[in-house]
């Protein structure tokens, strides 16, 4: 009797002991069986870079990544399954076009490029209008585009469930039947994780090695500023003020490195201002990384410029001066104070150096690195 | 008998394992102070317009700003006693021409103060420094802010562009001023008596004159590009920084 008192009594004290332990960690539905793969992110980002910021909110995960690759290389993300993003987006072209433009459904044409997609973990603004700051909801615009894939919610959602690919993969990777707001979080996981970091330019060092004597000529003029003092260009080519960095491209946190370069005065397609209705934004597009450039002709937002030779033409002889919102890094090409703008006229040896230090950016494991390509 | 000392025993250990809550927990707890220091881009007696020309500064120039990047170092609340309390790591990035202006401290001393500090810049070996492996989003992180010139090459400490009219040059020009290199770096000290008390969670603004940064003695117009390279540059930059002082001031902590 005495022992059951004593026992009831303990019993009673453990009960409070246990009822008095902080509940935290403690997961008592039913997901404390889920269990996902996290990306180790120093595995995927070069330290050279310097570490991108990660959405919060979508930590990377092998399962997530992988669901995200499938998405992203499957037709049926478009109403007549006959679009995927990488119909636009192809590896081979460091994930951009050879179109001036892009073809959607039933062969619309886009206005615009389509823009190449590496290194997006360190960017701040998405499109060419850098309308876009987050992964996840940009990628519902090409889907939903009626001249891109043209698709609409209701029937993905359908689409998505009732595949026993996806309804595995998203099991995998959310723990959950598929959906289009994971759809979305599995896609920004996958583009996240497109790195280019191999290219001839990254294991030459500062001392560029194994470059060639025009390719250093040419990285000595991307690097330099023009002058004008003698009334004629004896400078460089002052490419780095907006394709500076290891990144190549601009990241002005104003605009998140949209910018003007000269190449309208009328602006035809409005950039950023048919965006924001500013008077200012008019005619601004993003500045695009230049690594890889030599893969993605055509150039510029609306693909006008078939080669690298026509780009260099443009800045050596055709800037736009009177452009309303010119790049102060354009618009400051004058021959001393007072003095008029002048076009930077590169002679031809330095346009050739100039376009072989550019093709030292391309990275050609990028194209064929297994963890990009297809998996169907 | 026995039974009722049991009861009693149990009785005194229920007692003392009555409440859930820790001892502590029935104090009132109080946080250290927290700090947000707010920087404000200014003209005159309002906010300076971004992007935006009209901003007539007293040496004659009209500036458009639409980039003012700075890289600090050495970040510091000054104590009435003279005392110095680093924020953070010291390190800190704004760019006034953009949103990202506002540096968050916690866990501060509460106490009296009577100012704040910092170093424009960083020093020489920090600066030459393999920049990789910054944090994301640390104030040296080299992709994050922009604010570097590769490899071994240094932080450009002040990052100040946009586009200048004036009387002789009345279409607007370019004009990008880098202030880096290890000479141009610059202490800053700003006084303002304030007290941080437990509890408090402050927002301080502190104001960046543009046109007392800009004097007669700093014109634009007269060398649209200055990276600090030359002795000619340097010797222009060295009279921006020599403004600084006046430029930067604690308008409100509260």
């Amino acid at each position: 009797m005495k022992y059951k008192v004593v026992l009831s009594i303990l019993i009673t004290t453990g009960v409070f002991f246990v009822s008095c332990k902080k509940t935290d960690g403690i997961n008592t539905n039913d997901n404390s069986s889920f269990k996902t793969t996290s990306i180790s992110v120093t595995s995927i980002f070069p330290t050279q870079f310097g570490l991108p910021a990660l959405p919060s909110d979508n930590p990377l995960t092998e399962e997530g990544v992988y669901l995200g690759r499938l998405l992203f290389y499957d037709k049926n993300l478009s109403i007549d399954k006959s679009i995927a993003c990488a119909s636009c987006h192809e590896q081979g072209k460091a994930f951009a076009e050879d179109k001036k433009v892009s073809i959607g459904i039933n062969g619309l044409k886009n206005g615009r490029n389509a823009s190449a997609l590496f290194n997006m973990a360190y960017s701040r603004t998405f499109f060419w209008d850098g309308r876009q700051n987050n992964l996840k909801t940009l990628v519902f615009e090409p889907i939903q585009s009626h001249i891109e894939m043209g698709m609409n919610m209701l029937e993905l959602n359908n689409r998505l469930k009732e595949s026993s690919l996806y309804q595995m993969w998203f099991k995998k990777a959310f723990n959950n039947s598929p959906n289009i707001n994971e759809m979305s979080l599995a896609l920004e996981q996958f583009l996240l994780t497109i790195v280019s970091k191999d290219s001839k330019f990254d294991k030459a060092g500062p001392d560029l090695i194994n470059f060639t004597a025009s390719e250093k000529r040419g990285a000595i003029l991307f690097n330099s500023l023009a002058d004008f003092s003698t009334g004629i260009n004896t400078g460089g080519a002052d490419c780095f003020h907006c394709h500076g960095s290891v990144l190549f491209q601009s990241q002005n946190p104003i605009m998140g490195g949209v910018t003007n370069n000269g190449l309208d005065s009328d602006f035809t397609d409005k950039g950023l201002g048919a965006i924001t209705g500013k008077t200012s934004d008019l005619g601004l597009f993003k500045t695009p990384s230049l690594r890889n450039i030599e893969l993605t002709a055509p150039y510029m937002h609306d693909g006008r410029f078939a080669t690298l030779a026509d780009v260099i033409e443009h800045y050596s002889e055709h800037i736009k001066f009177n452009s309303p919102n010119l790049s102060p890094n354009l618009a400051n090409h004058i021959d001393g104070p007072g003095g008029n703008p002048k076009q930077m006229k590169l002679t031809t040896q330095q346009k050739t150096d100039l376009i072989n230090y550019l093709k030292t950016l391309t990275d050609n494991e990028l194209i064929v690195n297994p963890l990009y390509s297809s998996p169907y | 008998m026995k039974m009722n000392k049991i009861c009693i025993i149990a009785s005194l250990v229920l007692m003392a394992f009555g409440s859930c809550k820790d001892p502590v927990d029935n104090v009132e707890k109080k946080e250290k102070p927290s700090l947000n220091l707010e920087f404000k881009a200014r003209m005159g007696n309002a906010d300076l317009a971004i992007n935006t020309q009209g901003n007539i500064m007293s040496n004659g120039d009209d500036i458009l700003v639409n980039n003012w990047g700075i890289i600090m170092s050495g970040i510091k609340l000054i104590k009435t006693d003279g005392s110095e309390v680093l924020l953070g790591d010291g390190y800190g990035y704004v760019n006034l021409a953009s949103s990202i202006r506002t540096m968050e401290y916690k866990d501060l001393p509460a106490g009296d103060y009577k100012g704040v500090k910092f170093t424009l810049g960083v020093d020489a070996t920090t600066n030459h420094a393999d920049p990789s492996g910054w944090p994301a989003k640390h104030p040296l992180n080299i992709t994050y802010t922009n604010m570097h010139w590769g490899w071994a090459g240094g932080y450009i400490f002040q990052a100040f562009e946009g586009k200048f009219k004036n009387a002789m040059q009345t279409s607007p020009v370019g004009f990008s001023w880098h202030t880096a290199t290890d000479a141009c770096t610059k202490e800053i000290v700003m006084m303002k008596n304030f007290t941080l008390n437990l509890n408090d969670k402050k927002n301080g603004k502190i104001y960046v004159a543009i046109d007392k940064m800009l004097d007669e003695n700093v014109m634009i117009s007269a060398m649209p590009t200055n990276h600090s390279g030359s002795s000619t540059e340097l010797a222009a930059m060295q009279k921006l920084l020599s403004n600084l002082n006046n430029t930067y001031s604690i308008h409100s902590i509260e």
